[in-house]
């Protein structure tokens, strides 16, 4: 792959400046997507994985506060770019997809109201014919039986999975260039979750359409993805492609992560874990965030935090002591 | 592990009527006025027993009738029809006073770990408001002491007794939940999907210190879950449940090693796994969950399955003992 | 919040000082604007009757003499009479001290009592359900399909004027606005899991309302009523205005206004001006902290 970068995100920081302190959501992130790649972001609630994509859209409200030494996207820079331009790029070239089904549709119009509705604001040179005929092809696109009937009937008539699909659909409408898909399936059923992950990857494959998918599944993103970033607290801690993190990952927290998913086929009596808990957002530890759960931790990760530094080609880790799968398993080096 | 059964359920079902009122239930059909109750079959004949020592599981999605079913059991509900024995005494429709000594043996775990506790009492005074309510404790310093007790069994520092539930993590509240569940000496515990809300690295604590109690106290578990490798690790046997009626019952050796109904397998296909080998072969259920409201007249399984015959459609299959211990209702058995 | 600070064991103060609660406050100049004017109508009813001029509601300390006379700074004013007099001589100043004493009485306890019995009905409507809850709920659907202050000048022209009589029609208007918000709320914490768990360990109703639903629905009740007493106040000043309120002889701001109105248009305009622009005042006071408030106890809008 060396097609130039879709999205390029250089020192990205989110803070939240509240009355308790300042809350730093995001700090210091930086990562790039190429188009048509799948991005997983992968992180526990309160890693910050959620505003990183609300921040590129600068859709944070205050007290959040977005800086950015660049976030460069189909070579224009959004950080200079004003809330006029940003309207035209949300929807058109950067859309998203939100965790609830339930409530991302206005239940007062019909599936096809709110489909025309994007296509309307961004292809402005469409006939109405054409608009309907678009919306029929994209809902067939997503799996949507009798779209022609379908599309006059209201959000309340489709079930969960169903309006996820249609909203994958209206995302998908204007072809974005990439698209956000914030926890798109965490308030569904396994099997529906299944299908739709699925689609997803059909859809942003037969598209080109870059993806960055946000999950807190680290078993959702194995399957679907071709790079991980892994975030705690508001920093990126590991990044490279979903073999280098699943299969030779650096970083303890990520490991961590892995070990404490519950495996099917297996049988234990005791699940490994990751002991303590995530830290106070206002009272983060001097040195490595983690280094307070980290049973590798040594002196210098409780004093000095850790840089990203990379470990082989396209694999970086921000800790001191990076866990080397060749070598030896579970090994310090 | 002892043979005494502990809680037996017999035929269980648990109607919900939607239409409130003889006006709501008149409608317009045809041209004719015509009244109709629309009624919710939530779950609908559903026999189980759990041992003493024994960590049932119902496992399915949601709307299959696995979270109301341990409502009723614990008699949060009263049953529609059905009952249900405590070591042997029919509690099916006890009014609240004598419940009282059934209360004390029973409690519950609940999912969510920021609704389960009220936010306007303190940590101790959500532990110590069951323990002096059944008189566990005669004065308010032992209950003090004991709730001190128990917050150290469940991992939290006695000195944020004060604190309010609002300045915890949700890993944190949910073990405050546990110690409100232990506050009265149960025998048994309903646990609500205790841990699908939590983050990763957290849900394994939480289903350790679970285990752990059951070892120490000889708890059993009804456990309610939607993620089968959480149920893998925690039951002795387990039921499958799909829209209201347990499709699948077994040990969980037998269920994990030789799943048999259509469902199950579909089940166990969804769940995402990180680089394991699926045990079954790869199968997708189609469409979604039909609406317990317009129940298929035959097998519930009927319109998703794969595998389904002309027979499916027509006749419901029952509960049949395929291997020892071991029941499915499918008609391919 | 406020909580926080009756709780906490070192210095309660110094905590809310310290809370979010404060913090927000100090950043809204409404809030501030409105808590000034709400600190100093209290100041006045509670030590007004020590600085003011005269007793306007005692006949010997009233010279006929001084009848009419202009604000102090107007030709003709005299020392002694700040916002002038009215036909009978009494002090406006002096009047509107003692008046709005009763009238910011008549409203808090007006809506306190609203507010109990409104809290009531609307828990045991939104716990219990049923015909219970059907029953209530007709009955204030009945009241609000009356204009309410159609139904408050009914009570009054009935029964008379007189405090308690006021006291209790506005009751009768203000309870329902309770009994719905508060059923309302009752019907989704009903649902929240510490209820269940409350049942769960077989505490009886009555303790379930009182310790697990009462706390999480009274932050709404709050907001009602700060609001409420400053629209009592303004409906205490109406019905007197229109005479069947608060008697003659008793003080109030809707009495001043209404003396003051008669006179009006001979050019006495300061008798009906100054205690009407009062009754604006203190009610802008209450419904800006009202409003503060609202967004700050209520937890969706955060």
């Amino acid at each position: 792959m060396s097609e130039k970068n879709l999205l390029e995100v250089k020192g990205l920081k989110t803070y939240f400046h509240t009355f308790k302190g300042v809350v730093k959501a995001v700090d210091d992130v930086s990562f790039e997507i190429k188009p048509g790649e799948i991005l997983g972001i992968v992180g526990e609630s309160g890693s910050g994985k959620s505003v990183t994509s609300f921040s590129l859209l600068k859709l944070v409200e205050p007290p959040g506060v977005v800086e950015a030494e660049q976030i460069l996207f189909d070579g224009k820079d959004l950080t200079r770019a004003g809330e006029k331009e940003m309207t035209k790029i949300r929807g058109k070239d950067i859309s998203m997809v939100f965790q609830d089904p339930m409530t991302s549709l206005n239940p007062l119009y019909t599936i096809q109201k709110q489909m025309e509705e994007v296509l309307i604001l961004h292809e402005p040179g469409m006939s109405k014919a054409q608009r309907k005929e678009r919306c029929i092809e994209l809902l067939s696109a997503v799996g949507i039986p009798n779209p022609k009937e379908r599309l006059r009937e209201y959000p309340n008539q489709f079930s969960g999975g169903m309006r996820q699909r249609v909203i994958i659909a209206i995302a998908l409408a204007t072809n974005p260039k990439l698209l956000i898909a914030d926890e798109p399936t965490t308030a569904l059923d396994v099997t529906i979750q299944e299908q739709i992950l699925k689609l997803m990857k059909k859809l942003v494959r037969e598209n080109h359409t870059a993806l960055i998918l946000i999950t807190h599944d680290l078993a959702v993103v194995s399957r679907m993805v071709d790079k991980i970033n892994v975030m705690y607290c508001g920093k990126l801690v590991e990044t490279g492609t979903t073999e280098d993190v699943i299969k030779r990952n650096a970083h303890p927290y990520t490991e961590g992560l892995l070990n404490s998913i519950p495996k099917l086929y297996e049988d234990r009596e005791r699940l490994d874990f990751i002991p303590g808990m995530v830290p106070n957002m206002f009272d983060l530890p001097a040195g490595c965030y983690f280094a307070p759960r980290c049973k590798y931790c040594q002196e210098i990760c409780r004093s000095q935090q850790p840089q990203m530094r990379e470990i082989a080609p396209g694999h970086k880790a921000a800790c001191h002591f990076p866990l080397i799968r060749e070598k030896a398993e579970g090994e310090v080096e | 592990m002892g043979e005494e059964k502990l809680i037996e359920v017999k035929g269980l079902c648990q109607e919900f009527h939607l239409t409130k009122g003889f006006l709501q239930s008149l409608r317009i059909e045809n041209g004719k006025l015509v009244k109709a109750d629309k009624v919710v079959h939530a779950v609908n004949s559903v026999d189980f027993e759990i041992k003493k020592g024994e960590v049932f599981s119902l496992v399915g999605e949601s709307g299959c009738g696995k979270s109301t079913t341990a409502r009723t059991v614990i008699r949060l509900l009263e049953p529609t029809k059905g009952q249900i024995f405590y070591k042997g005494k029919d509690i099916s429709h006890l009014s609240g006073r004598e419940l009282l000594p059934y209360r004390k043996s029973m409690q519950m775990i609940f999912q969510d770990p920021y609704a389960s506790l009220n936010p306007r009492q303190r940590v101790e005074e959500i532990i110590m408001e069951p323990m002096l309510f059944h008189g566990i404790v005669k004065t308010k310093e032992d209950a003090r002491k004991r709730c001190h007790e128990l917050m150290e069994r469940v991992g939290l520092r006695p000195e944020q007794a004060g604190r309010y539930p609002h300045q915890f993590s949700g890993g944190q509240r949910q073990r405050i939940g546990i110690a409100r569940a232990l506050a009265v000496n149960p025998e048994f515990i309903i646990a609500d999907e205790p841990v699908s809300a939590l983050d990763v690295s957290i849900q394994a604590q939480i289903l350790n210190l679970l285990m752990d109690l059951k070892d120490e106290f000889g708890f059993s578990y009804l456990f309610i879950a939607h993620d089968l490798s959480v149920v893998r690790h925690i039951s002795d046997r387990l039921g499958v449940m799909y829209l209201g009626g347990i499709v699948e019952m077994g040990d969980r050796h037998a269920v994990f090693g030789n799943p048999l109904h259509p469902y199950t397998k579909v089940l166990f296909s969804a769940v995402p796994t990180v680089g394991e080998k699926p045990l079954v072969e790869e199968i997708e259920a189609e469409g979604e969950i039909p609406s317990p409201l317009e129940f298929p007249k035959g097998c519930s399984f009927s319109d998703r399955c794969p595998y389904r015959t002309e027979r499916c459609g027509r006749e419901k299959p029952q509960l049949k003992e395929i291997e020892p211990g071991h029941f499915a209702a499918c008609h391919l058995l | 919040m406020e909580r926080k600070e009756k709780h906490e064991k070192n210095s309660g103060w110094e905590q809310f000082l310290k809370s979010e609660f404060f913090y927000h406050y100090k950043k809204n100049v409404p809030a501030i604007i409105g808590s000034i004017l709400v600190a100093i109508a209290i100041f006045i009813v509670v030590f007004g009757r020590f600085f003011a001029p005269q007793n306007p509601y005692d006949l010997t300390q009233i010279d006929l003499a001084d009848s009419y006379l202009p604000p102090i700074w107007q030709d003709g004013g005299k020392a002694g009479f700040l916002l002038g007099t009215d036909a009978q001589g009494r002090d406006i100043f002096s009047a509107i001290i003692y008046g709005s004493a009763s009238s910011m009485m008549i409203g808090l306890v007006g809506a306190m009592a609203s507010c109990l019995i409104g809290t009531t009905l609307g828990l045991i409507a939104g716990y219990y359900g049923g015909k219970v809850d059907a029953f209530i709920m007709r009955v204030a659907d009945v009241q609000l399909s009356f204009p309410s202050m159609l139904i408050a000048l009914f009570i009054m022209s009935v029964f008379g004027r007189g405090v308690g009589k006021l006291l209790v029609a506005l009751t009768m208007v203000g309870w329902v606005t309770y009994a719905r918000t508060v059923r309302g709320e009752t019907l989704s914490v009903k649902k929240m899991e510490y209820v269940e768990a409350a049942r769960i360990i077989g505490l009886p109703n009555q303790k379930i309302i009182l310790k697990h639903i009462l706390p999480n629905v009274i932050n709404s009740v709050i907001v009602l009523a700060t609001i409420q007493v400053g629209s009592f106040i303004l409906t205490e000043a109406t019905l007197s205005f229109l005479g069947v309120g608060v008697p003659i002889t008793k003080p109030s701001l809707g009495l001043l206004v209404k003396t003051g109105f008669d006179v009006l248009f001979s050019g006495l305009w300061w008798a009906a001006v100054f205690p009407g622009l009062y009754i604006m005042l203190i009610v802008f006071g209450i419904n800006l902290l009202g409003d503060f408030l609202r967004d700050e106890l209520n937890p969706n809008l955060k």
